[in-house]
């Protein structure tokens, strides 16, 4: 017969959670762990891009938030990536980005093929 | 010269009068203009139209932040600017442009930074209709300047 512990502390108890390892402690809370889960950005895609990619509207897997490098270098795992230039244009938000800007799932992210006007 | 900064992205028929009309007054003395065209050829090809697709609502606030970058470094100068999109047929307008100041230099200069500066910063792109029937979208950093565009 087993008795429950009265007031044991919650969350006191890891079970199977690095018993007897020298594992590194696991974060369960703070800003890191909340935000870098995994998200889908869309990217939005005009001419040649939505050409190669068969979309006006791509939905990329990635740990959001990420850096403009990071989307485009998932965007390149999918079908038509392979079209993609090696630093290809960005806009977030309507405004021209480097590859280090951050991307959050609620931004509208474009990535945008050599422009050609006039 | 009071700021009149005039810029759009449009499906209409382009109206070079219209932008000129924006722009003028009793102040200018010289009112420059630049009127880009839908050419009958691109590297050796013979063209029947394009179609110009824009990223809206992006390419109207570039367009915009092109003029108003245009009157920062010229301050004497009004600036109106349009871009069409849709499908052209050769001859007609895809860009126009004009520019007002009390001097002509800035007038000239000013137009040219505006065309130049749209042609590498303003979404847009150009899908060519070649008399084959094929169509490809033209990407400048692929071809030689002096090639590309209007």
């Amino acid at each position: 017969m087993t008795t429950a512990p009265i007031g044991h502390p919650i969350g006191a108890v890891c079970v199977g959670e690095g018993a007897g390892e020298a594992r590194p402690p696991v974060r369960v809370a703070g800003p890191h762990v909340f935000f870098l889960r995994m998200a889908h950005v869309t990217v939005l895609l005009f001419a040649s891009y939505a050409d190669a990619f068969g979309t006006r509207a791509l939905d990329v897997p990635v740990r959001a938030p990420c850096t403009v490098a990071e989307l485009v270098d998932a965007m390149r795992t999918l079908p038509g990536g392979d079209r993609l230039p090696s630093e290809p244009l960005v806009a977030v938000n309507h405004v021209w980005c480097a590859p280090d800007t951050l991307v959050h799932t609620t931004d509208e992210v474009a990535v945008i093929p050599p422009v050609a006007g006039g | 010269m009071a700021d009149v900064t005039f810029a759009d992205v449009t499906q209409a028929p382009l109206d070079l009068g219209a932008l000129i009309a924006r722009v003028a007054g009793p102040d200018a003395g010289a009112i420059a203009s630049f009127v880009g065209t839908v050419r009958n050829h691109h590297e050796g090809r013979a063209v029947t139209g394009i179609d110009y697709e824009a990223y809206e609502p992006m390419a109207s606030l570039e367009l915009a932040r092109v003029a108003h970058e245009a009157v920062e470094r010229w301050p004497s100068v009004r600036v109106a600017v349009s871009h069409r999109v849709g499908t052209l047929v050769v001859g007609e307008a895809s860009v126009a442009i004009a520019v007002a100041s009390p001097r002509r230099a800035p007038a000239l200069d000013a137009v040219r930074f505006v065309i130049e500066t749209l042609k590498v910063r303003v979404p847009i792109w150009k899908r060519e209709h070649y008399v084959d029937g094929t169509r490809a979208w033209v990407d400048p950093t692929a071809s030689a300047p002096e090639a590309t565009g209007a």
